[in-house]
């Protein structure tokens, strides 16, 4: 080769011209050929040969090679390079060594004029099939790598067809071969390339060297610092291109792709493996991030997980370790640690791929948010929002919400104004239930998205389901409803609007309120259903709608409607068995609820509804059979929760929302008085922190809800057995309950319960006044404090205590019972009678349990 | 399609017994491709073929249950069609049609759950973190704060499984069954025939828009007329919409996304559509986050669309020679111009010495700047051009002081340069350094400032102490020095010129005691830190001045 015959003489000029043609000093060269020629005028032949290698060369840097229109421009232009590259092929080229370089330079010429036959012709002439592997320079590396990627590219833009299949397939194969030659190749002289420069300017380490983060960790202990080399970058960048070049870089990327067309999915994983475990150089930075993102496609779309096979098992493990120096000196050397990760499996592989992806695309994005970097700005963020994607995609079916929303946060420094980011990120915090969080960041999503109704919707339900804010879950779904001008399905946002003006009537103390938003959300939901006939959620709402509003036969109709919709949704079930009972037909109630649980075996809400109905019926044994069925449930689906354990698949996940939890004071319920209660809530919490602290007593650890559903279990379990007629297991189970939780006004009134049981009045009247003052809105105790005061001789504040509860829940018949008592004790018997005549009226129309008890549904 | 199935069903009953037979149907089943064709068929019209598609899930049954693996597989690419037809059938309620079709599936469900000895089949892999070496990175090449950030998931190992056998099928337990089969569909897609993709992305399309109109529901809608006591008058909706879950259809996303760069680009696509619609429409927020993904990626992104390519890889080659200029990009900060450095376990006491002997002084020059840098967009250089001209009248008295100091110290600080590697850090300067830390955690307030403050910081670690004291003891003013700098350096580093402004912001914003000192010591190093890392033309710099 070219380069012994100059090595031989080594004269200062010719190790001057060699340095710059590593380094690609193209005019420098020229001038320095005039010296060697000047110099000793025997050396024409190698002049001709430097003169038409450095024409080709910055030609080639000023034109870039991609579109066809330019070929006949380039035509023109090389055949300078063409002329004298001609010369230095004859007898003294070949005798001066040079020949081979100078066919291999011609055919890159003829391919840069498109002229691909030709350049196939010089290959063969150079017997580029047929060279040994040994050491070279760098120049002549490269000009290796791209003889192979130029052969490569030909044979793969012939138009000429191959005959037979045959040869068709020996074609491919070559064509294959040359391209993984050049990319081993190519990887090997950036490699050697960032030896040489390294040693070389090692004195200003600190351009260029963005990567050289060993170099700077002694410079200082800050947290951040800007590197001296902004400045720098975009010269370094550029530099980095000319050193690769549009050939090589093609070729790089162009080796799996090519293997894939010809059907050979395994060994092009398998390249870009081997391009991947090469070593990184500063010039192949971003052809890393390009190749990481494809194998993680090429894994994600092509790969299913019986094909797969991880990586480097096939080959031992040995060769990876000793790298190719002693034997292979064509090939790159490779990446090796003593305890690298290497993936076993798909996910493995894919996570991991998309993670280093992700490092290099963050670290690539551009902050600056002036016009003129626009379009950076916008390739990198796109660059980076690839790899999100792709993370999203590989993640989310695992579970791993979290991990993918840290990467969204460490997003949000450069995505100022991304609407696809913050969707993302909120979605993704929302998928965390991070729900404070996911709100803030839903806002800023709203605003970027001006006519998009999805993020007012989600931003609605985070509303009213987690953060118990109705009011402003509702403007949120009013905003939702006003971008609606052709959506798809606008039925969502009028039944949102509908559910929130539900909640606001159910939570709000006054008449004229509650009439107002009786009737909004009545409208809202009428219009929802009509909207979207199809929606058995709408249905249900309605449905739910008409039986607060005591209007039976509608609430009726409008359930049946939605179960012939969808027939297994247990909250519809659930509505549907309590509106049975409010017509007096508890038994066909026990049906619905009995076929219900044999769709839902685990749903508590329906085990509870049993449980009373069966007290309702007089049937406290089979009640406490059902009640201790609960308590197993609990312990099946929540035990390994609270151990620490994510049920991931539970399918019981939706059903957990227990009736009452509303009573239950538990801010993170389900339940429609929460909000109101909400209050209450921070004060049983405030008490208990207390008591944990004053006493032995210690919080059970895990989240709140499954204790309190096990606390309601619990006391459901003491009433049942007060109905027969066991005080002592009942304050047993108080006993229980009180373990998890001693301040509840729960077990407060449960324990009043009990005392009344016993006749113990004034221990009773003790008890509901503590759960009163714990939760003034719980009418049962303030109905059962009122019965206690009446019978304690105290009518007048029976009385009050009767008219707070029935101002509280005017559709109680009980209640209204009670107050007619507490009248005719006092004398003024046509109040009573008019209470006994409402309590009659309403006593019909009473479901078992109050329809509020069925927790909010948005499935 | 009916006899070609029909021949199907007897050639395998026949050759059941008998040994020899049952082999060549083996092989002339393996190499037919007509048949699955003709069973999916089947399944589209299923009204008509009903005894026909319980005979075909009977005979699916008995191949994979068969020990032949191409038989045993043959029934895995019919688990979309099959989950379609039941969840059809159990949304009209007509359960007892389907109770082949579920029978196949819990079978199927019960084997792809259990390992060949007859445990539980778990797929385990280990959460890959970077702080760990691996096969296709060294960590010396990756930002630190993606190494920290992983290492909590350190030996976090993920699992799928184990799943129980099941007996029955109930609403509860339905779709995480349904989901299970799914995943193991996904597991093997690879090796059904393409094909069968086209029939899962329209299976998938009907599944999911079953029960949505275009039109308003009136149309098949029954009257409210009608008496509700009875409840004999409700007519069923023709086909009312069936419940999925948000699990289920990740799992048919994936499918699905292998259909698209499979061969089935355009239809794939719309099927994408619509389950993201349905998504939208049940507000399920993961199953959003994936089509969304999924559907972003597919246009305007490097990830290539499913024709530009196999499976959408294309060569993308770097634009940064075409696009961007290199006088453009001098400025631009990317976020490779931060690094992040360990802070210290905990937060040192603050050292007072070096700066409280200033703070009056500062802290008046710093409220004066505060006010047109705050208005004024930080990376501009009108800022800082505007900036010194105001300070131009009442600091240029110092500013003659102030360049001797800084070429004094800056003539030490090149002496020391060369020793610099080789000495251990001395006592004074690691107070300094504290006084550094601190700021660092202030800059984490405002990103935009930690970025103009930490370009200063680096370098000053390596300075010598003299430096420093030089300047304070000349009792210069240091932000003349600082906008001073400014002129001289634009040119060198234009994205720092607007730097000082960024500075006085953070003091507007707080103006607490400590933060004043922390940000004296910032301003302070300034123009150490420009000595230092454009050492050569800040002296030429001072020089020509």
């Amino acid at each position: 080769m070219a380069n012994r015959n100059m090595r031989s003489n080594t004269t200062k000029v010719e190790a001057l011209i060699e340095s710059c043609r590593s380094e690609g000093k193209w005019q420098r060269v020229i001038d320095l050929t005039d010296e060697l020629k000047t110099g000793s005028p025997h050396n024409e032949c190698l002049a001709n040969f430097l003169v038409g290698e450095a024409r080709l060369e910055s030609y080639l840097e000023e034109n870039a090679l991609v579109a066809e229109s330019n070929f006949g421009r380039a035509k023109t232009g090389l055949s300078e390079a063409r002329r004298y590259l001609n010369l230095a092929l004859g007898e003294s080229g070949q005798k001066a060594g040079i020949a081979l370089d100078a066919y291999l330079l011609l055919a890159k010429l003829s391919f840069a004029c498109g002229e691909y036959e030709p350049s196939l012709e010089n290959f063969v002439k150079a017997e580029l099939n047929t060279l040994a592997e040994k050491e070279l320079t760098l120049r002549s590396l490269k000009i290796l790598a791209e003889s192979y990627a130029i052969k490569g590219l030909c044979l793969e833009q012939q138009t000429a067809k191959p005959s037979s299949k045959f040869k068709k397939a020996e074609k491919d194969t070559e064509m294959i071969s040359c391209f993984e030659r050049a990319s081993d190749l190519g990887l090997l002289y950036l490699q050697e390339y960032d030896i040489v420069s390294g040693s070389s300017s090692s004195n200003n380490s600190t351009a260029g060297s963005t990567l050289n983060v060993n170099a700077s960790v002694q410079q200082s202990n800050s947290s951040f610092a800007i590197s001296s080399t902004i400045p720098a970058s975009g010269a370094a960048t550029h530099e980095v291109n000319r050193r690769m070049g549009a050939i090589l870089e093609t070729a790089l990327q162009r080796a799996p792709i090519v293997l894939i067309k010809t059907g050979k999915l395994q060994e092009a994983v398998e390249r870009y493996r081997i391009m991947l475990n090469a070593i990184e150089t500063r010039a192949t930075q971003s052809l890393r991030l390009t190749l990481t993102r494809q194998l993680a496609e090429v894994l994600l779309r092509g790969v299913s997980g019986t094909i797969y096979a991880p990586p480097f098992t096939s080959k031992s493990g040995g060769s990876t370790l000793r790298g190719g120096a002693s034997k292979k000196l064509w090939k790159p050397r490779k990446y090796q640690a003593r305890q690298q990760f290497s993936p076993r499996n798909q996910q493995e592989e894919v996570i991991l791929l998309l993670l280093i992806a992700e490092a290099l695309a963050v670290r690539d994005t551009v902050l600056s948010q002036s016009p003129e970097f626009k379009q950076a700005r916008q390739h990198a963020m796109g660059n980076v929002t690839a790899v999100y994607d792709l993370l999203t995609l590989a993640t989310v079916r695992w579970g791993l919400v979290q991990l993918l929303n840290e990467s969204f946060e460490k997003a949000l420094k450069f995505s100022f104004g991304e609407q696809h980011v913050w969707r993302q990120y909120g979605l993704s915090l929302m998928g965390a239930e991070k729900h404070a969080h996911a709100l803030r960041v839903l806002q800023e999503s709203i605003k970027l998205t001006p006519s998009d109704p999805l993020p007012c919707l989600l931003a609605s339900r985070l509303c009213y389901e987690s953060l118990e804010t109705v009011k402003q879950g509702l403007d949120y779904a009013q905003q939702a409803l006003k971008r609606e001008h052709k959506g798809l399905r606008p039925s969502r946002s009028q039944l949102f609007v509908g559910i929130g003006q539900q909640q606001l009537a159910i939570q709000s103390n006054l008449r004229s309120d509650r009439d107002a938003c009786h009737k909004l959300a009545l409208e809202a939901l009428e219009r929802a259903v009509q909207n979207d006939g199809n929606d058995h959620l709408a249905e249900y709402y309605l449905s739910l709608q008409y039986a607060l509003l005591n209007q039976l036969p509608e609430a009726l109709a409008h359930i049946r409607f939605a179960l012939a919709l969808r027939m297994e949704h247990a909250p519809c079930l659930h509505l549907f068995a309590l509106l049975l009972t409010a017509s007096r037909r508890p038994r066909e109630a026990l049906g619905v609820v009995e076929d219900a649980l044999h769709e839902f075996p685990d749903n508590l809400q329906l085990l509870h509804v049993k449980a009373h109905l069966q007290l309702h019926l007089e049937d406290a044994e089979t009640a406490l059979a059902t009640v201790q069925h609960m308590l197993a449930v609990w312990r099946e689906v929540y035990e390994a929760q609270l151990a620490g354990e994510e049920e991931k698949h539970s399918d019981t996940k939706s059903g957990v929302h227990m009736v009452h939890s509303s009573q239950m004071s538990d801010k993170d319920s389900n339940s429609v008085y929460a909000a109101s209660l909400a209050a209450v809530s921070r004060v049983e919490q405030a008490l208990s922190e207390a008591a944990s602290s004053l006493s032995s007593f210690t919080q059970r650890p895990g989240p709140r809800r499954p204790w309190m559903l096990q606390i309601e279990i619990w006391l459901l379990l003491a009433d049942v057995y007060l109905r027969i007629e066991q005080p002592n297991e009942a304050l047993n189970c108080i006993h229980e309950a009180s373990q998890i939780y001693p301040l509840s006004h729960q077990i407060m009134y449960m324990r009043g319960q009990v005392h009344v049981y016993l006749e113990q009045w004034r221990d009773a009247k003790q008890c509901y006044l503590n759960a009163v003052a714990a939760n003034p809105n719980h009418t049962e105790a303030l109905r059962a404090l009122g019965e206690t005061h009446l019978i304690l001789g105290e009518p007048r504040l029976a009385e009050k205590m009767l008219k707070d509860a029935a101002k509280l829940d005017p559709n109680c018949p009980r209640i209204w019972f009670a107050l007619g008592k507490v009248m005719e004790s006092l004398g003024d018997f046509y109040a009573a009678a008019d209470c006994f005549a409402t309590s009659l009226q309403l006593e019909p129309s009473c479901p078992v349990l109050p329809f509020t008890s069925i927790p909010l549904v948005f499935e | 399609m009916a006899e070609l199935v029909r021949d199907w069903l007897a050639d395998y009953q026949r050759t059941r017994g008998q040994p020899a037979e049952s082999q060549a149907f083996v092989v002339e089943h393996e190499t037919d491709p007509e048949i699955a064709e003709a069973i999916f068929t089947i399944f589209n019209e299923r009204q008509r073929n009903e005894e026909m598609v319980h005979d075909i899930c009977q005979q699916l049954l008995s191949f994979y249950r068969s020990p032949e693996v191409t038989l045993h597989k043959f029934p895995l690419q019919f688990i979309p069609v099959l989950i379609y037809t039941y969840l059809h059938a159990v949304s009209a309620g007509d359960k007892k049609a389907s109770r082949g079709v579920e029978t196949l599936l819990i079978c199927i469900y019960n084997g792809e759950v259990s390992t060949d000895d007859g445990g539980q089949k778990v797929v385990v892999f280990r959460m890959p973190i970077l702080a760990q070496t691996s096969v296709y990175h060294e960590m010396k090449n990756l930002p630190l704060t993606d190494l920290r950030r992983w290492e909590e998931n350190c030996n976090r190992e993920l699992k799928w499984g184990p799943h129980q056998r099941i007996e029955t099928v109930n609403a509860q337990n339905r779709m995480r069954i349904l989901t299970t089969l799914l995943f193991c569909y996904n597991q093997h897609v690879s090796q059904t025939q393409k094909s069968s993709l086209l029939h899962l992305c329209r299976v998938t399309s009907q599944m999911v828009n079953q029960g949505f109109t275009t039109k308003s529901g009136h149309g098949h809608r029954m009257s409210y007329g009608s008496d509700p006591a009875t409840g004999a008058t409700f007519p069923k909706p023709s086909s009312p919409r069936i419940p999925l879950s948000s699990s289920f259809l990740i799992e048919l996303v994936h499918a699905i996304y292998f259909a698209m760069f499979n061969g089935y680009g355009t239809i794939a696509i719309q099927t994408l559509d619509d389950i993201h619609n349905r998504a939208t429409y049940e507000m399920y927020t993961e199953l959003i986050l994936v089509t969304s993904a999924v559907r972003n990626s597919l246009h305007a992104n490097p990830s290539g669309q499913p024709n530009d390519g196999p499976m959408g890889l294309s060569v993308a080659l770097t634009p940064a020679t075409n696009t961007v200029t290199t006088s453009v990009s001098k400025s631009m900060i990317t976020n490779a111009s931060f690094r992040t450095k360990k802070l210290p376990d905990d937060i040192p006491i603050q050292v007072q010495d070096l700066t409280m002997q200033q703070n009056p002084q500062q802290l008046a020059s710093v409220t004066e700047e505060a006010e047109p840098g705050a208005k004024e967009s930080p990376s501009t250089k009108e800022s800082s051009s505007t900036r010194t001209s105001i300070m131009r009248p009442s600091m240029e008295g110092i500013k003659a002081q102030a360049h001797k100091a800084l070429i004094a110290g800056f003539k030490k600080s090149k002496d020391k340069e060369k020793e610099k590697d080789k000495e251990p850090p001395k006592p004074p300067q690691r107070k300094f350094d504290k006084h550094t830390q601190r700021n660092s955690l202030l800059q984490l307030q405002s990103e935009l400032n930690s970025n103009s403050n930490a370009e200063q910081q680096p370098p000053s670690d390596m300075l010598p102490m003299q430096t420093l004291s030089l300047i304070n003891e000349n009792g210069s003013n240091s932000f003349s020095i600082d906008s001073d700098l400014n002129d001289g350096v634009q040119g060198v580093v234009a994205g720092s010129g607007a730097l000082p402004s960024i500075n006085s912001n953070t003091n507007s914003v707080t103006s607490s005691d400590m933060l004043t000192k922390s940000f004296d010591s910032s301003i302070e190093l300034a123009p150490l830190g420009h000595s230092n890392s454009n050492g050569g033309k800040l002296a030429e710099h001072g020089l020509v001045e």
